[in-house]
């Protein structure tokens, strides 16, 4: 079994998840955006997604160089094998913790911070 | 389409550096995907969010979301070594003289280093600013039978070398600058320096023009259709204002017209035959076939051509040197009437161009090196003062739990703050010092305009801080912190200090010797100038004012009587301004070096020493107007001097120096009638000119190097078109100067009055390569003198410091005061004794090093070393005695009970 995912690489292969055929940088880090309400800058995905890539959670391809990117490839992501069983971990580690609390954890939600 | 917006470069860069390298390809396709669709919206805002980009890729680098061990662990490194920096800022804060005063000592250092490094950098090191100026050579005459003395080579010659040579990629000659006045447009008379240079001479130097083009092969002939010139940097934006549209124009120089083709890159002053890089820049340079020089293309015995060749990338010197001395010893037996015994003479031309100055550069690197040993020894001898006074902070801190380690690493964490500070300033001294050397174009240095704080005299600067910040900074560091804690509490310091005493104590004896060493090179240096200062130059150069001015070729080539009457009533006018005793003229001023003509012995002379019939001679040539040798104050030794008769018409007549008699004739021979025999390319088989009278030496190269044979025409007789007034004046002589300007106007308005200068300035300038460099060691000496009595000074006072208690006791007990003061000063007389023994020895030994830059005195000197033990030693006692009779003069009471 892998180490378990950081919150932020949780978050990136989240963001796999729901991108489908369209993860690449610019999509992850706008993704991510939306969803959480964070400014992320695309090195921190970059960063999170060679990890990943190295674990071997994420597979990657390589697209054609267009000259809107300045003449570079594009790279497209989506979860590999181990990637789906580390996502399943932390996705029941994280339920786990919340499960039974959920009254208590709405409180803090709605209080004063 | 619009054309392709392209982001910022540098973010570019930071944002692939903070990427991971697999990843960076595509990290910056995505960036630049979305900054290319903010672009199309507002260009601007695209441009600053890219740079958000990179920001934020940085920050996450350093710190992102994500944490791992390593980066952690660098995360507190840094946070450990800021919060260490933090700490010695704020210790430093709270002793601010401390602070100054070590700044300060490190700036001196500091700063007179990276002054010269700038100069040795700028001139040693980086060499000629020329493109693989590494191959380039001179190549001159020499004679082929050992004989010294080099000259340069005629142009006939200059082609055959050409030719004849395969070493070479191109050999390009130039003549060296001349002045030529241009008065086009309007505009005021200006006197420009003109050089005219063969076409290859700048592509081989590579030198493009920004503007405009460079000679083109056909503008360098004989048959040219017109005359081109390219101009310099600056003189296209002082004369021209900068106007493009100077390329075409025909300007007029001695009422030539030549039309302007380029205009040369800023910062290329040009080259010169003496130094390589010229010492007045050139203004204008003029294709030679075509140009004034063109005259001689064919004169094979005008030998007036400087030639710098550059050498194969596969070719050496020697093979160049053998192939030149093929071709010279054709043209030998080609030409026996004008060449006998010549050959060709190469030299590199980066090792010339250095030469002269290499010595004096080398010398001021040491004396600098030398002062940065004792400011760093003085640092490190106040740093184990504080160190010492900071004994129970130190062992407070340990006792509380701070290790060695993170101790140590505060101590020079304070060091390296002092090194920093003491480089920020060094760095405004060494600023403000290369501007003082820069004016005085000191140590005769041609290129030192160029000469400038760049990125490496500042890594440089910084890397010298660093360094010396850790010399002086971990050794006091190690001290500070080497007692077990509680022993250090129970002494209160007082019993603990034996190696710290004598580590101090070797400092001081370490500064004082380099002082020593450092005094006595800048003694020798200033007694070599007195000397060259007290020599007679063989002329009287005070209250004259001297001016040069030219005539146009033009206005003499068909009528040198018109420009001997010229200079005569200019001359005439200036004799009635205020003030004026005396009036007269020279093509040489005094103080100007000039150059050899040659010339035969008649036949029929008599008592010459033993020199073969028909031989080539030479001497200086110096036309002057009457009345020159009496405003100059040279005294005539026999015959007489020049008087109106000496004119056009009548005999023709020359006067020698002594120097001229002692080297033709037999010992007391009378010279006078003897005549001489000047053959030379523009009359063959020249005047014949009967020697008239014999003048005293002057020292025309300078004071110190000897007088030269010379000989002295009326220029009536050898008329020129450049003539430099000498003015006498009774009053301030340069009250003259705008009263001539405006003489000189009414006689012809379009000619300048040039090199406006006081013949007392004129001979100041031969010895400021000299002046400059003793000044230079002087205050560095002085400075260094200063730092090693503040080292004594704080040593005597931290020794005394230690034994106040002791004294107390004596005092009490009954001892007298002066004898307790005695003590005292004794053990730091020993200090004193060992380190001026030890700097004496020092400088003995290293003393012929200076041997080259001295004169008239002995490196070995024994006033100078007498002097330098004299005064060192004083400085030293006082700051011994100093502290001694401070401590002595306390109540005992009072230094018993301070404990």
């Amino acid at each position: 079994m892998g180490r378990a995912l950081g919150e932020f690489e949780h978050f990136v292969m989240l963001a796999l998840v729901c991108l489908g055929d369209h993860a690449y940088g610019v999509t992850i880090k706008e993704e991510i955006e939306t969803r959480t309400g964070r400014e992320i800058y695309i090195g921190a995905v970059y960063t999170a997604l060679a990890r990943l890539q190295k674990n071997g959670y994420v597979a990657a391809e390589i697209g054609e160089p267009t000259a809107k990117r300045g003449g570079r490839r594009k790279k497209y992501y989506r979860l590999a094998g181990p990637g789906r069983e580390a996502l399943r971990q932390s996705h029941d580690a994280l339920q786990g913790m919340t499960a039974g609390i959920e009254s208590e954890l709405e409180a803090i939600m709605d209080g004063p911070s | 389409m619009s054309a392709p917006i392209t982001p910022p470069r540098l973010a570019q860069w930071l944002i692939g550096v903070a990427t991971p390298p697999t990843e960076r390809e595509f990290s910056l396709g995505d960036i630049h995907e979305q900054f290319a669709e903010r672009s199309s919206i507002d260009p601007g805002a695209a441009r600053r969010w890219y740079w958000r980009q990179a920001k934020g890729a940085i920050t996450h680098r350093l710190g992102g979301p994500d944490r791992t061990p390593e980066r952690d662990r660098l995360r507190d490194r840094i946070a450990n070594a800021w919060q260490d920096v933090r700490y010695a800022a704020r210790s430093l804060r709270s002793s601010p003289s401390f602070v100054l005063v070590v700044s300060i000592t490190l700036a001196l250092g500091i700063g007179a280093t990276a002054m010269i490094y700038a100069v040795v950098d700028g001139v040693l090191i980086r060499g000629l600013p020329f493109e693989e100026a590494d191959r380039l050579v001179l190549l001159r005459n020499g004679y082929s039978d050992g004989r010294p003395g080099t000259w340069l080579v005629s142009f006939p010659d200059y082609e055959d070398y050409r030719a004849g040579m395969d070493a070479f990629a191109e050999l390009a000659a130039w003549q060296s600058p001349t002045p030529a006045i241009t008065s086009e447009g309007g505009q005021a008379a200006q006197r420009l320096n003109a050089a005219d240079v063969t076409a290859n001479l700048l592509p081989m130097l590579g030198v493009e023009p920004i503007l405009g083009r460079g000679f083109l092969p056909e503008e360098d002939s004989r048959d040219a259709v017109q005359r081109a010139a390219l101009l310099s940097y600056s003189l296209w934006q002082d004369r021209f204002g900068s106007d493009e549209n100077v390329l075409g124009r025909t300007i007029l120089l001695d009422e030539t017209p030549f039309v302007v083709v380029g205009v040369l890159p800023q910062g290329f002053t040009g080259v010169s035959g003496g130094f390589i890089l010229p010492s007045v820049p050139v203004d204008v340079w003029l294709s030679y076939r075509s140009s004034f020089s063109s005259g001689g293309l064919e004169v094979r015995g005008l030998t007036n051509v400087n030639l710098l060749g550059k050498l194969k990338a596969n070719a050496t010197i020697e093979q160049a040197r053998s192939e030149a001395e093929a071709v010279a010893g054709a043209l030998d037996e080609q030409f026996p009437e004008i060449r006998n015994a010549v050959t060709a003479q190469l030299q590199v031309a980066e090792e010339e161009a250095v030469a002269d100055v290499r010595p004096s550069l080398l010398l001021s690197f040491g004396a600098v090196s030398l002062l940065l040993l004792i400011s760093c020894t003085n640092v490190a001898n106040l740093l184990i003062g504080r160190a010492s006074r900071r004994q129970r902070e130190m062992a407070l801190r340990t006792a509380l739990g701070a290790g060695r380690l993170r101790l140590v690493r505060q101590l020079v964490a304070e060091s390296l703050i002092l090194a920093a500070l003491g480089a920020g300033a060094g760095g405004a001294i060494a600023a403000g010092g290369l501007r003082l050397l820069a004016s005085n174009r000191a140590l005769g240095i041609v290129q030192m305009n160029s000469v400038a704080i760049d990125a490496r005299v500042i890594a440089f600067l910084f890397g010298v801080a660093l360094i010396s910040g850790l010399a002086f900074g971990v050794g006091p560091a190690l001290f500070a912190t080497r007692h077990a804690p509680a022993s250090t509490l129970r002494a209160e310091g007082r019993a603990l200090t034996g190696g710290r005493s004598l580590a101090r104590r070797g400092l001081v004896v370490a500064q004082l010797a380099l002082a020593v060493v450092l005094l006595i090179g800048a003694g020798l240096l200033a007694r070599s100038l007195q000397q060259v200062v007290d020599i007679d130059p063989g002329f009287r150069p005070q209250g004259i004012l001297t001016a040069r001015v030219q005539l146009p070729m033009d206005f003499v080539s068909a009528d040198w009587p018109r420009a001997v009457n010229f200079f005569e009533q200019f001359e005439e006018r200036a004799r009635q301004l205020p003030g004026v005793t005396s009036v007269s003229s020279a093509y040489q001023l005094p103080t100007d070096s000039g150059w050899n003509n040659a010339f035969k012995f008649d036949p029929a002379s008599e008592r010459l020493r033993g020199l073969p019939e028909g031989e080539n001679y030479n001497a200086r040539f110096r036309p002057v107007t009457p009345g020159y040798f009496e405003t100059a104050g040279i005294p005539l030794v026999r015959g007489r001097v020049f008087n109106a008769d000496d004119n056009a018409e009548g005999r023709r007549v020359v006067i020698v120096n002594e120097k001229f008699v002692e080297l033709y004739f037999e010992p007391d021979t009378n010279p006078i009638g003897t005549r001489l025999n000047y053959g030379n390319w523009w009359q063959e088989g020249g005047p014949e000119c009967e020697i008239i009278g014999v003048v005293q030496d002057v020292r025309f190269q300078g004071r110190a190097l000897d007088s030269y044979q010379a000989t002295y025409f009326p220029h009536a007789q050898q008329p020129v078109r450049e003539l430099a007034l000498m003015v006498a004046s009774a009053t301030n002589p340069l009250d003259l100067v705008d009263p001539l300007r405006a003489e000189l106007e009414k006689l012809d308005p379009t000619l300048p009055l040039d090199n406006v200068a006081l013949l007392t300035d004129e001979l100041a300038a031969h010895e400021a390569a000299r002046s400059s460099l003793a000044a230079m060691l002087v205050i560095f000496a002085i400075t260094a003198v200063a730092l090693a009595a503040i080292g004594v000074y704080g040593v005597m006072a931290f020794l005394v410091s230690q034994r106040r208690r002791e004294m107390g006791i004596r005092v009490a007990v009954g001892a007298r005061r002066q004898d307790v003061r005695a003590m005292v000063l004794l053990s730091g007389l020993r200090l004193v004794v060992v380190g001026l023994a030890i700097g004496l020895a020092a400088a003995y030994l290293v003393g012929g090093l200076l041997d080259r830059l001295l004169f008239g005195v002995d490196p070995t000197d024994i006033s100078t070393f007498a002097a330098v033990t004299l005064l060192l030693g004083l400085v030293a006692i006082v700051a011994s005695w100093v502290p001694a009779r401070r401590a002595t003069s306390v109540d005992p009471m009072e230094s018993l009970r301070v404990e």
